[in-house]
């Protein structure tokens, strides 16, 4: 079990601590500070004073999520890695479930685990997010595993072959790891599995400040790697073309970028030339998708009903207001987010990356 | 011979000035032993009316010594602070490979038994008592079983305690990010990256150093943080660094309370203790309170008695307490106090001889009160200082007795004091 995260300690304890309360037991806990500047540090040396944690390692200097991760990797001795974030928290049987689908498929090389939202009561935004994930992790990556074509495992909570990622030499730099790494397990032909069964908690931002600079950093991972460095997987020329790869990439290009620039085409028409129908088009499309939302809710509640808590059977409630929180919100910040990346370059100047790593990416590419 | 000379009985003998007369170089620490050092066949004028002028002065100081008659010849606590006002009223510590301790104060190793750590408990007492005032000099670490100095520090495995490590930079790759430690980038003499297989530009420029580890070659086992473990060169024991005992050293000058306590003799430790605590009476008083007894005794049939008991290792427990030595004696106090009445009475003889004098108790009662103060003080002295107390003690009761006169009654009840077995409850 890996967990690299910066001025993460307050988060640490408890995390080690769901750990230790696992079904399955013979885990290796390995911790990475990278280079934090607040007593994480003093906190790690205290985790392993306690026997609670087998190791830990520090960048004294930041090099970034990836890099922390690989030094972890380094020196992991598992079959298995699980990846975490630090601030994740593991329903107990969790590990067990996620490690299950290595045994039950052939030439699996990644299983991502569910992951759900910690801070639900916190605020509107957070059931919001709450009722998203539920969407667009629990059901949509059901549907995607299912179909084989499945692109992202959350760094929140995954699961790995370590001979895999150590073929791999790790991940490369972010941001848009988790998805990159997927895609290139993809290329060496292993399978990426979603196990619903396999529950963790994460808190979601609580601002709309921080929720819109997350969606801003993930978003451009689609230009970055889909579009740009993984693009190769849409060419049926490349001899390592293979058609579920090729659909990987396909289904998130269509339905996150190209339909999203329709969309506003489609409110560009709507506006100007049919005017006088806004009203009613509007109210049948909030409906359309309000329906979509219910289906999803729904089902995402037959499937994994009994592994719900107080917070999220109470989420129905919230339905009416998800139309605009993704059909608008959630859009426009994607939006905008491509056309930076398309454009700019952005996420190589994004401060989530140290500025030597960034800036050497940059010159590189 | 330095050392039989400050053993000796009388402080005009024991502080006399030491010079050694000598052939070769002597050691910083030898030389430090002695009041004056001379080069035999090399006595130049002007230093030899230096050296006598200062051992000149040193004879004038142990003059104005004045110690009373019924002062104890073994007080070290008193020997030590005499020899340090009659030596310019300052001491110093002195670095040297050849002592135990490696940082000492020669002139006062002579008052202890070689590689006696009481030394420097001694000198803590003092400072404790306001005789003496420090300035920081250094802080040694002691091991903690033998208090030798000399400790090897070593680096060990945290996972198997072996010291066979292997120190390695990490290597931080910025284009692919590789993170590892330096020898999986050497290839050839050169930094290829194992992953990206691209060479390695500069440090700063495509790659950094964000880390050191130890590579355990006992176990395999990686750290960044590896223990630090000690190994006594005397003993062998090995410990960790916060078990071991840290030892500030000082530069230590007379107040002008240790100058009065070096002229006239200390007040004994166990009377300041006890006094704040219990009514302590002057012995003559005491007697006087006897002489009553006696007499209620002789007309009215009243039952008193008379206890004594005397720690008699009292000096060897503040040897080895130095500082803490107040805090044992206060513990006494409060346990006399609680296993006495407030209309018993008691006095202190000399240092570590206390008698009691319970009125309207028998003997039978007399001797609960004795065995519950002996055994509380035996086991709070062994518990707390790991030294096993040497305690005598008597009693006697006063209806019974022939005796007329109280001060013949208490040399009586001396003369009989007899060493207590204590058994561990």
């Amino acid at each position: 079990m890996i967990a690299p995260g910066k001025n993460e300690g307050e988060h640490l304890p408890a995390l080690v601590e769901s750990i230790k309360q696992q079904t399955y037991k013979n885990i290796e806990i390995i911790l990475v500070d990278d280079g934090s500047d607040d007593d994480t540090l003093q906190i790690l040396r205290a985790l392993r004073r306690q026997g609670l944690i087998d190791n830990y390692f520090r960048n004294e200097r930041r090099g970034g999520k990836a890099a922390a991760a690989n030094l972890s990797l380094r020196f992991s001795k598992g079959k298995f890695v699980v990846h975490l974030d630090a601030d994740t928290h593991l329903r107990e049987d969790a590990i067990e479930n996620v490690i299950f689908p290595f045994y039950m498929h052939d030439g699996v090389g990644a299983v991502g685990g569910d992951v759900r939202v910690k801070n639900i009561d916190y605020d509107l935004l957070t059931r919001l997010q709450a009722l998203e994930y539920l969407k667009t992790i629990t059901v949509g990556r059901i549907v995607s595993s299912v179909l084989r074509i499945l692109r992202i495992i959350s760094g929140a909570f995954g699961a790995f072959r370590r001979d895999v990622l150590m073929r791999l030499k790790g991940w490369d730099v972010g941001p848009g790891l988790d998805g990159d790494i997927v895609l290139r397990m993809r290329k060496l032909r292993f399978k990426v599995l979603h196990e619903p069964t396999a529950i963790a908690y994460t808190s979601v931002p609580t601002t709309v400040k921080r929720l819109v600079k997350q969606r801003y950093r993930w978003s451009r991972s689609l230009v970055r790697f889909r579009l740009r460095r993984h693009r190769d997987m849409l060419s049926p020329f490349n001899k390592n073309f293979e058609l579920f790869n090729a659909l990987t990439v396909l289904d998130n290009i269509f339905f996150n970028f190209i339909l999203d620039f329709k969309w506003i085409v489609y409110m560009f028409q709507l506006i100007f030339f049919f005017k006088m129908s806004l009203f009613t088009v509007s109210v049948i499309n909030y409906f359309l998708y309000m329906f979509l939302n219910i289906l999803e809710y729904f089902l995402a509640r037959i499937a994994l009903g009994d592994t719900f808590n107080k917070n999220e059977k109470s989420l129905w409630l919230f339905l009416p207001l998800m139309p605009f929180y993704t059909g608008v919100f959630l859009r426009s910040v994607r939006t905008f987010s491509y056309i930076a990346e398309l454009f700019f370059k952005a996420s190589f100047y994004d401060k989530w990356n140290p500025w030597k790593v960034s800036k050497m990416i940059k010159d590189e590419s | 011979m330095c050392r039989n000379i400050r053993h000796l009985g009388s402080p005009k003998v024991y502080l006399k000035p030491v010079i050694f007369i000598t052939e070769g170089k002597l050691s910083p620490r030898v030389s430090a032993m002695a009041d004056a050092v001379f080069s035999s066949g090399d006595l130049d004028g002007d230093d030899l009316n230096f050296e006598l002028k200062k051992i000149g002065k040193i004879n004038d100081a142990i003059m104005k010594i004045n110690p009373t008659e019924d002062e104890r010849e073994d007080d070290l606590f008193l020997r030590v602070l005499r020899f340090i006002f009659t030596r310019g009223k300052r001491i110093e510590p002195v670095r040297d490979r050849t002592s135990f301790f490696g940082i000492t104060y020669p002139q006062l190793e002579c008052f202890f038994s070689k590689e006696d750590y009481a030394l420097y408990n001694t000198l803590e007492f003092l400072e404790e008592n306001g005789s003496i005032e420090g300035d920081f000099f250094e802080k040694v670490h002691f091991c903690n079983r033998c208090h030798c100095s000399f400790l090897n520090f070593i680096e060990v495995c945290p996972n198997c305690g072996s010291a066979n490590l292997l120190e390695e930079n990490l290597i931080h790759h910025f284009p692919c990010t590789y993170v590892g430690p330096e020898s999986d980038f050497m290839k050839g003499g050169q930094l290829i990256c194992p992953k990206c297989n691209k060479k390695l530009k500069g440090l700063g420029v495509d790659y950094d150093k964000p880390a050191v580890i130890h590579k355990c070659n006992q176990c395999g086992f990686v750290t960044q943080e590896p223990d630090v473990k000690t190994i006594c060169f005397n003993c062998e024991k090995e410990s960790s660094p916060e078990d071991l005992i840290v030892q500030t050293i000082k530069v230590y000058t007379l107040t002008s309370v240790g100058e009065n306590f070096a002229i006239y003799g200390f007040e004994s430790p166990l009377l300041k203790a006890l006094r704040e605590q219990l009514n302590i009476l002057p012995y003559n008083s005491f007697l006087t309170l006897i002489q009553l007894e006696l007499e209620r005794s002789k007309r009215y049939g009243v039952e008193s008695s008379v206890v004594a008991f005397q720690i008699v290792n009292l000096n060897d427990i503040y040897a080895k307490l130095g500082k803490k030595t107040d805090r044992l004696l206060k513990e006494i106090g409060a346990l006399i106090k609680v296993a006495t009445r407030k209309s018993d009475v008691l006095t202190i003889l000399n240092e570590g001889m206390v008698v009691l004098l319970l009125p309207h108790t028998p003997l039978k009662g007399a001797n609960v009160v004795k065995n519950r103060i002996v055994s509380e003080i035996h086991k709070l002295i062994e518990e707390n200082v790991g030294v096993k107390p040497s305690i005598e003690s008597s009693m006697s009761e006063i209806s019974k007795k022939d005796i007329k006169q109280p001060d013949k009654l208490v040399e009586e009840l001396l003369k009989n004091l007899k060493q207590v077995e204590h058994k561990q409850e």
